[in-house]
């Protein structure tokens, strides 16, 4: 383990800018966003704050992006592919909950068989400094889908223990282990006191997640329900906006759209919500999923049945954004407390 | 406001066993201390979950929307029958404009008005008391404190002036304007500067107004979620909502700087007038953009333009830029009839 002055961050960002274009969590209007660093001294409010509203997941998988341009003429069609921006990513200050949802969207867009090519073409030069949680909300229950806050985690590079004066650098992949040798002249190893300091203080945050909602068995509890009555409650609070997806780091479906002028034209790639009352809609009008609690219900056993029942994982890392967002208090914390008879307080 | 919520709760289990009323909407505390979910009963043993906490934050007339007007509707469904409200005076104001906007008929609704001691920032609360070690908040008679949070290292008395909603202190009509009882004895929030949100704007030029909120439409991410919670858009299907077979998409699903400006510009144009000021919009933006001065922007420039106008204060009022009048005084100057 390396430590790192803190006021000597902008050199580790300079050497990480080698490796692609860094982005880093930064306050907007009470509202961290991860943003380009714009190369001067870094503001450490943002990386500091208990984690950034929107996760980094548009870094690799674009709101809107360009798949193709054409010119149909009477004669011929020309197709001209979208291109992804060629630079990777350095997404720093990434938490653990986060790096572990990019894990997950690979598990959906890196298929085998099937690669999301401009997916794949992001991913594969990122470079994730992951951030171990200092101090986490009253929402967050990552631990729940054993995500450690604290870390260190798998799930990116190099991660990154804020102790104030000083960060400690821990290296969690080849690549990072490679960028971290380069750091000798501004780095020093780690005591054993500083190593002992650390684990204390990792432990007190993990401690410090309240929230633990059962979680074995759930995907199985799940396939018999349904037409369970629990769904009621949460459609009738439901409003249907699209917070609770569009904050999500796991949440990956998306749509196809298109605009047309004249003979030339543009097709994007743009993220969906399953709440939207036209997701599913069909030309023509039909609509297999036409009531809120045919869609909320949909969501739910999505992130806490489907998913796990395909690739093995529950399809949720506990961040907690689609509860603190939520403008009904929907609660899926408490939905799976609920689901399993068991009680919060406990 | 304890006593409000037992007489709340008395008279609308009498309603219930009475079938004077089908239903009855309030709130209900969640497994957080500042979670308080809009909520129906439907018996008398429901209502004893029913609650008014410092948080309950949400305006309850879209879930009116949903009962008198279903989305699919089911082929054996029920006519709606009559709900009662538990309704402050933003709440009230809202019903007013649904009844004007022709969404709800009066005899459906049965409003159990109370006087609003105002809500709970959840920003200004962390400040004081650290949510997670919180259990519940409670209303309370104490001297000096509003109301109480519950933790596990003890009590925290608050103050309610001291974490009040920005929304709540620029409130005009914490009273229910609009209701068939009226339930008292509540603190109330208090009139305030209806347009203190527009003070910070006054010191700008247009391009940093322009910059300004340049910036703020960037963060949205079109969620919809200030139309979805808004009262006065309450349209069938909304002119957004895309892929209509025998529509043009008259806003691109692309999320460029321009179709989100769009859609502000479309939405305030639409709602001013009509906005009854319950400032939900600001509260419920995940990415923090001010909404509410947007729409106080309108409400000021209407007054100025037409008359003194404060939306869903009767159901019989005519919404300014929906009356034309041969004698506007616009007309009168350019000669024309």
């Amino acid at each position: 383990m390396k430590l790192l002055r803190t006021e000597d961050l902008k050199r580790l960002l300079v050497r990480l800018a080698d490796e692609g274009r860094v982005y880093l969590p930064r306050m907007e209007d009470e509202t961290v966003l991860f943003r380009p660093w714009d190369g001067g001294e870094p503001s450490l409010e943002g990386v500091r704050s208990k984690n950034a509203t929107l996760p980094p997941k548009d870094l690799l998988f674009p709101q809107t992006e360009e798949v193709f341009r054409f010119v149909a003429n009477a004669a011929d069609l020309e197709i001209t592919p979208g291109e992804p921006d060629d630079v990777p990513p350095v997404i720093f200050g990434i938490r653990p909950c986060d790096a572990r949802s990019i894990a997950m969207l690979d598990t959906v867009f890196l298929d085998e068989q099937f690669p999301e090519t401009f997916y794949a073409d992001r991913r594969e030069g990122a470079l994730l400094i992951t951030w171990g949680c200092t101090e986490v909300r009253d929402t967050c229950f990552c631990s729940t889908f054993d995500v450690d806050p604290a870390g260190p985690v798998e799930d990116g590079d190099i991660h990154v223990t804020d102790l104030g004066e000083e960060l400690a650098l821990e290296a969690t992949s080849d690549r990072g282990a490679a960028i971290v040798s380069d750091l000798d002249d501004i780095v020093h190893e780690a005591d054993a006191e500083t190593g002992r300091r650390i684990e204390k203080l990792r432990e007190e945050v993990r401690e410090s997640i309240v929230a633990q909602p059962p979680v074995e068995g759930l995907a199985e509890t799940l396939a018999g329900m349904y037409e369970d009555p629990v769904w009621e409650d949460l459609a009738f609070r439901c409003i249907g906006c699209g917070t609770c997806a569009y904050l999500c780091p796991t949440c990956h479906c998306y749509d196809l759209d298109g605009e047309t002028r004249g003979t030339e034209g543009v097709r994007f790639r743009c993220w969906d919500s399953c709440m939207f009352s036209d997701f599913t809609r069909m030309a023509g009008g039909e609509n297999p999923r036409p009531t809120k609690l045919q869609r909320i219900r949909n969501r739910f056993l999505h992130k806490l049945q489907y998913f796990a029942q395909k690739h093995g994982v529950y399809g949720c890392v506990g961040c907690g954004r689609c509860i603190d967002h939520c403008p009904a208090c929907v609660d899926i914390a408490d939905f799976i407390y609920a689901v399993k008879g068991a009680d919060s307080n406990e | 406001m304890k006593d409000t919520v037992q007489q709340l709760r008395r008279r609308s289990k009498e309603l219930l066993q009475e079938g004077e009323v089908d239903r009855v909407l309030g709130w209900r505390a969640g497994r957080l201390a500042w979670q308080s979910a809009p909520a129906v009963a439907e018996s008398p043993e429901e209502v004893d979950r029913l609650q008014v906490g410092p948080f309950s934050a949400s305006n309850l007339t879209k879930y009116l929307i949903d009962i008198v007007r279903p989305e699919h509707p089911a082929p054996d469904e029920q006519p709606p029958g009559r709900t009662a409200v538990w309704a402050r005076g933003c709440d009230a104001r809202a019903i007013n404009r649904l009844i004007t906007d022709g969404v709800l008929d009066p005899a459906q609704v049965l409003v159990l008005g109370f006087s609003c001691p105002g809500f709970a920032d959840r920003g200004r609360v962390a400040d004081s008391v650290d949510l997670k070690s919180a259990d519940s908040c409670q209303w309370t008679a104490d001297e000096g404190a509003d109301f109480v949070v519950r933790t596990a290292d003890g009590d925290v008395q608050l103050s309610m002036g001291d974490v009040l909603a920005d929304r709540c202190a620029s409130c005009t009509h914490p009273e229910p304007v609009r209701c068939d009882e009226e339930f008292t004895g509540a603190t109330s929030a208090g009139a305030g500067d209806r347009f203190a949100a527009l003070a910070e704007f006054e010191e700008m030029d247009q391009q940093e107004r322009y910059e300004y909120w340049r910036r703020q439409f960037d963060r949205c991410i079109r969620c919809y979620a200030c139309r979805n919670v808004c009262p006065a858009c309450n349209c069938v299907e909304c002119v957004f909502d895309g892929d209509l077979p025998d529509r043009p998409d008259w806003l691109g699903k692309a999320t460029d700087l321009s179709d989100k400006q769009m859609y502000h510009i479309t939405r305030a144009f639409h709602v001013a007038g009509r906005c009854i000021e319950c400032g939900e919009c600001e509260r419920i933006c995940p990415v923090n953009i001010p909404l509410r001065a947007i729409m106080q922007r309108t409400a000021a420039d209407i007054e100025e333009l037409f008359s003194e106008h404060q939306a869903g204060l009767s159901p019989e009022e005519t919404p300014p830029l929906q009356s034309y009048r041969l004698d506007d005084p616009e007309v009168k100057e350019e000669g024309s009839t």
